[in-house]
């Protein structure tokens, strides 16, 4: 990895329900380099958007507890106060949220909430050109008209480019994108996904991309972290992973995608699966979380957890099952 | 000639047969006009023209509790295709007295469904909520099941799922088709899952059907635009064979 960007350390997450403490996310930790792509992986319920969230400062403290420690560019970010945090949002580092119906304010035209980014951090509102130039950038024709539209007037590819518009409207060095396109359809996929790598290279920016679908991974990050159950289990370089995938979480991530199979032009009587679902926050186990379903548990894996342990080149992975 | 279990013309001019026991898979980006046409043929919208034939007979022919027995769905949202107030046995007989299935007719009480689907037999107890969305698909696939159809139209049933369940479901429901000789009509956008499923598909675009054939004839040798681009769209997991760069 080049130099530092944001670190993540021994983040934990517990949510306040009714008296109750329940873990989401538990000593997860991880780096993204300066104009790295970093790909966090997981199924839903795993932890990834609560990392997104508190990253960010917007998990209040009456509901979650966040422990940890979050360095992004030199500053602490857990230990700096709410107006510097709201500061760093929107110029430093931004989110791409997923559901691009779901993300905009539905009474205010797009034009009115990609003004507030410049209004809240340079203190007055931009000229409407230069909304229609942020825009411009992420290749909409019609601008003018986008600007002055309402979300509902607007496909899911038009929004989710403006979003895009929105978050890269003020240069930040960090891009946060959680399932930027699994809402959308499979054409518009592709085309999102190229036009933020044409915009990181441009800016010069760092994109953590978190997603469920390995397939996206593969073809835009340079590195991944793997989480399940709220705690990852291993992280390196992109090939390094999906050639030799170490954890058997992560091999059955692999070897359950149906599109590996269809370029290799393999029709399978059975796609190979992990039984089970992923446990809810709250019910996991003492041991491994992945020990209920895993195909090569040992009864060490069910007692306690495995400690992270170089596999490879900056490779980790945290299993008890040796493999050579 | 072919046995057919269904033939239709619908949306702008889509013709299209499946044949008894066959998975057939309907793709195409959203507003394609796939479900729209799933739904003229489980007799939920009405074509302006044209005719749906099933097993040889006009659909508009059979009384509702009649074809309720030959055709049922599974819808895409897991979460919001059961009562939330029902429990899951009464949402499985609830299927089953709207098709007229009556106790004498009924094949497969409502444990074995349950079983075929690999939920336990105490499921018919739990409420919607209970359940996490891959046992709800289960339920919503044992719903479809209940009435012992000749036809499910499955409409995107993996597409809101995890990946480590999207492998699963396709897997159970490969599995009805082989056990219980079930025809599929499966709509779906990726076009990865198709090939591992469906023996046939037709590619629709703007309403029509572009390009139809065989899964192998169509997806490895694709000869329309826009399947051709559907099918560069589906992005492989190798970090090698990149098409975005």
């Amino acid at each position: 990895m080049d130099k530092q960007l944001l670190g993540v350390e021994h983040l934990s997450i517990n949510y306040q329900r009714d008296q109750e403490s329940i873990p989401a996310v538990t000593d997860v930790s991880f780096a993204i380099g300066k104009e790295e792509i970093f790909g966090l992986v997981g199924e839903s319920g795993c932890g990834k958007t609560s990392i997104a969230l508190a990253l960010l400062g917007l998990l209040s403290p009456a509901e979650a507890y966040v422990a940890g420690a979050v360095t992004y560019a030199g500053t602490r970010l857990d230990q700096i106060d709410n107006q510097s945090l709201i500061n760093l949002r929107g110029r430093e580092i931004s989110m791409i949220f997923q559901d691009p119906y779901a993300a905009w304010n539905p009474v205010m035209t797009i034009g009115q909430q990609i003004a507030e980014v410049f209004l809240v951090h340079q203190g007055r509102a931009p000229c409407q050109e230069k909304i229609n130039s942020a825009l411009r950038e992420v290749r909409i024709e019609d601008a003018e008209r986008v600007r002055n539209s309402y979300p509902h007037q607007l496909s899911g590819g038009l929004l989710q480019r403006s979003m895009i518009a929105m978050a890269l409207s003020l240069r930040p060095r960090l891009v946060i994108a959680d399932e930027p396109t699994t809402a959308l359809d499979v054409t518009l996929q592709k085309d999102i996904l190229q036009l933020l790598l044409n915009l990181k290279k441009e800016s010069g920016c760092s994109l953590m991309l978190i997603t469920h679908d390995i397939s996206v991974v593969a073809q835009t990050c340079s590195r991944l972290g793997i989480l399940y159950a709220g705690q990852i289990v291993e992280t390196g370089p992109i090939r390094e992973i999906l050639r030799n995938p170490y954890h058997p979480y992560t091999r059955a991530l692999v070897e359950s995608v149906p599109a590996k199979y269809f370029w290799q032009h393999k029709r399978l009587d059975k796609l190979p699966v992990v039984p089970g679902n992923v446990p809810e926050p709250g019910k996991f186990g003492k041991g491994c979380r992945f020990y209920p379903r895993c195909p090569e548990r040992i009864p060490q894996c069910e007692t306690s957890v495995p400690p992270e342990t170089a596999v490879g080149q900056d490779h980790k992975a945290s299993c008890y099952a040796i493999r050579t | 000639m072919r046995k057919a279990t269904g033939y239709v013309h619908a949306v702008t001019d889509v013709s299209f047969m499946i044949d008894k026991a066959e998975a057939f898979a309907l793709a195409g980006e959203s507003g394609s006009g796939k479900t729209t046409t799933a739904l003229m043929i489980s007799r939920l919208i009405t074509p302006t023209e044209g005719e749906i034939k099933f097993s040889g007979k006009p659909i508009a022919k059979y009384s509702r509790p009649e074809y309720g027995r030959c055709v049922s769905m599974i819808f895409q949202n897991p979460y919001a295709s059961l009562d939330p107030h029902l429990t899951v046995g009464y949402i499985l007989e609830e299927a089953r007295w709207s098709a007229g299935v009556t106790q004498a007719t009924q094949g497969a009480k409502l444990d074995e469904l349950l079983e075929i689907v690999g939920l336990p037999a105490d499921t018919r107890r739990a409420y919607p909520f209970q359940l996490s969305g891959g046992q709800r698909q289960r339920v919503a696939i044992a719903r479809a099941l209940a009435v012992q159809p000749m036809l499910i139209i499955a409409d995107e049933p993996v597409s809101s799922l995890d990946v480590s369940l999207q492998a699963q479901i396709i897997n159970l429901l490969a599995d009805i088709r082989k056990r219980l000789g079930i025809a599929f009509l499966f709509i779906a956008h990726d076009l990865s899952v198709v090939y591992q499923f469906a023996d046939s598909v037709a590619i629709m675009h703007s309403g029509r059907i572009v390009e139809r054939g065989s899964v192998l004839d169509v997806l490895d040798n694709p000869r329309d635009e826009y399947t051709k681009k559907l099918v560069a769209s589906i992005l492989s997991p190798d970090p090698d064979k990149k098409v975005i760069a």
